[in-house]
């Protein structure tokens, strides 16, 4: 099979941002359910009772899900197995946040991968579904030329073993390589962008991870896991350390589960200040237990952790002290909010809406209502105008030009340059496109480009999937997505970043002075979008694209 | 890495399962996953639908491409 292939992908109009919402999870599931015969579900409606949707190859039921409604996805995964007395059956479901609607729940399989951002899991709940359990035991047929796919695979695997990055970094240190690159390329959002350097980074970084700590003399970081087919295998999994106060009285979180992965560390770390490692792996587990996403909820509490210190927010209204860098305020947070009680309906809100409620819109660091991941978009320009223009709202994978601007794949860019920043936002967004329209891992796309992904999709699906064809489909889904948010009702106004990224500079590091040079970039990716001024597709484009 | 040909389209508020025939021109112009998935979408719900609205928000999952 093609190196991670099994993704699966949620796409619905997301409640955090109103705009179209597309988050994709590893593990095992989707790949079950395409053994099990299907490419697709579509979910109508809403049901009058909680349920849960079974599928065995062609055997489909609708069932009662009363008995584990109010259950977070760690209780819900094993009590679907033992009632259908399948332990390989694989389930999707959501938690307590997703039931609730926090605004940024998200949808959980094998227990600790996500389909994570936009809220995903909220409309899921909305709908009463439950849970998605699947069993496939047909395999998968119908490629076009199976021998040739094969040969086509493995040498792409090749390319990803070779590799520096998706051969050596992700296995060895995971995502979380990147804490300390990024802090030193004073790109590392601090205290809700206050600052771009954490002083703290080296205490949650990958290599903090891997070191043994004084206390039991133990690594938090116990393996690495690979997902269906993965050849890479970055994921982490970790074990809090037993005398941490975070998990005192709380048996369910002292296994090893997953995390930490860099987004996470970032935004519930280098985002709020907070440099007690375990206290984010905590918060992380509790992000999984009843399915958050990690990074709105840790960007939120940076945003109530500054209205907290400039008095915009009291202790009597949040019901406790919340300083930057309080790991106790963290963890609590993450509890509350994953439950809906008390101010942890707040901040399911996301920073956006919350910030507004109080009155400090300017804090919320967010595009689009979606806060931004871990990269600092003023210091890094072609970032910041990914985030300006992504079609989900702020994200780091709808064109991760990281690589280019910090790591140098495909070739090295400067950050702090804005020309040419427009087309290369462009080409990352239509590959991006077509990556994970290919159903494959972004992260693939340090060693591969479309040229490696392209004879596996002729040998498996059709000759016409060449190159030139796949980035031609990646600027149409991109374009499609577009019209579909200039549809409901988004404008160029909405192309933005927050007053912050535009005129506080950075304080420290190599992009110390700077602001984000977005202005003088959009007009010029509306022109190389073949968009109106207005950000709106000319009628040349949706004629060229088939639109 | 490619098409069953079929997906299954569940109505909850009614309590249904179907199975439908792929549209095989959308795939071949969207290939699967991520961009299928939004053609379906785009196709099927208006943009300005309610956040979260109950009879017109179709939520997919596809896992068009697997080995």
């Amino acid at each position: 099979m093609a190196s991670t292939g099994g993704r699966y992908t949620v796409v619905t109009k997301g409640p955090l941002t109103g705009a179209i919402a597309c988050s994709n999870s590893g593990g095992y599931w989707g790949a079950e359910l395409k053994m099990a015969g299907w490419d697709m579900v579509i979910f109508e409606g809403k049901s009058p009772k909680p349920v849960y949707l079974v599928i065995e190859n062609d055997d489909v039921r609708l069932l009662d899900a009363s008995y584990i409604w109010g259950k977070t996805v760690w209780e819900t995964e094993p009590a679907i197995k033992a009632k259908h007395q399948d332990p390989q059956m694989r389930v999707s479901c959501i938690g307590r946040s997703g039931e609730n609607q926090v605004l940024f729940a998200s949808v959980v399989n094998d227990l600790h991968r996500a389909a994570g951002r936009s809220g995903v899991g909220a409309v899921m709940g909305s709908k009463n579904l439950k849970a998605i359990a699947v069993r496939g035991t047909k395999g998968v047929g119908n490629l076009k030329d199976p021998k040739a796919f094969m040969k086509a695979s493995a040498a792409a695997k090749a390319v990803l073993a070779g590799h520096a990055v998706t051969g050596q970094g992700l296995p060895t240190y995971g995502t979380q390589v990147l804490m300390n690159v990024i802090n030193e390329v004073g790109a590392l959002p601090t205290r809700n962008h206050q600052d771009v350097q954490f002083e703290g980074a080296k205490d949650i970084s990958a290599e903090a991870m891997a070191t043994p700590r004084a206390s039991d003399g133990k690594a938090q970081l116990v393996t690495n896991q690979a997902c269906f087919g993965c050849t890479i295998a970055c994921g982490r999994i970790s074990k809090i350390d037993d005398t941490h106060f975070s998990i005192q009285n709380k048996p369910q979180y002292i296994n090893a589960s997953g995390g930490l992965e860099y987004e996470a560390a970032w935004a519930l770390g280098a985002a709020n200040g907070v440099n007690d490692l375990e206290a984010l792996q905590f918060a992380n587990m509790v992000c999984n237990e009843d399915g958050i996403d990690p990074i709105t909820f840790g960007a939120t509490v940076g945003a109530v952790m500054e209205m907290y210190e400039m008095g915009a927010l009291t202790k009597e209204q949040i019901g406790m002290e919340a300083p930057f860098g309080s790991a106790k305020a963290l963890c609590h947070f993450a509890e509350i909010t994953a439950r809906g009680e008390g101010f942890g309906k707040e901040i399911g809100l996301g920073s956006a809406r919350l910030t507004k409620k109080y009155g400090q819109p300017d804090l919320s660091m967010s595009v689009k209502g979606q806060e931004f991941p871990a990269y600092d978009g003023r210091v890094i320009q072609g970032i910041g105008l990914a985030y300006a223009t992504s079609n989900r709202g702020a994200c780091h994978l709808r064109g991760y030009t990281i690589a280019s601007e910090v790591l140098g794949i495909p070739v090295k860019t400067d950050p702090a340059e804005t020309n040419g920043k427009p087309e290369l936002v462009k080409a990352f967004q239509d590959a991006t496109a077509a990556f994970d329209s290919a159903g494959i891992c972004i992260f693939t796309s340090f060693a591969w480009t479309l040229a490696d992904v392209a004879p596996q999709l002729q040998a498996a699906c059709g000759d016409e999937f060449t190159v030139e064809n796949l980035t031609t489909i990646g600027e149409r889904i991109w374009n499609m997505e577009r019209d579909f948010n200039n549809r409901a009702g988004f404008t160029n106004k909405d192309d933005k970043l927050p007053k912050r990224l535009m005129t506080e500079a950075a304080k420290t590091g190599p992009g110390k002075g700077t602001v984000s040079g977005l202005d003088k970039m959009l007009p010029e990716y509306y022109k190389v979008r073949g968009w109106d001024n207005e950000g709106r597709l000319s009628t040349e484009t949706r004629k060229r694209l088939g639109l | 890495m490619s098409w069953s040909g079929k997906f299954l389209r569940v109505n909850l508020s009614k309590g249904t399962c179907q199975s439908e025939p792929l549209n095989m021109q959308w795939a071949k112009e969207y290939l699967g996953s991520r961009g299928l998935a939004s053609k379906y979408l785009v196709e099927e719900i208006d943009p300005k639908v309610g956040r979260l609205d109950r009879s017109l928000e179709p939520w997919l999952r596809p896992a068009v491409v697997t080995p």
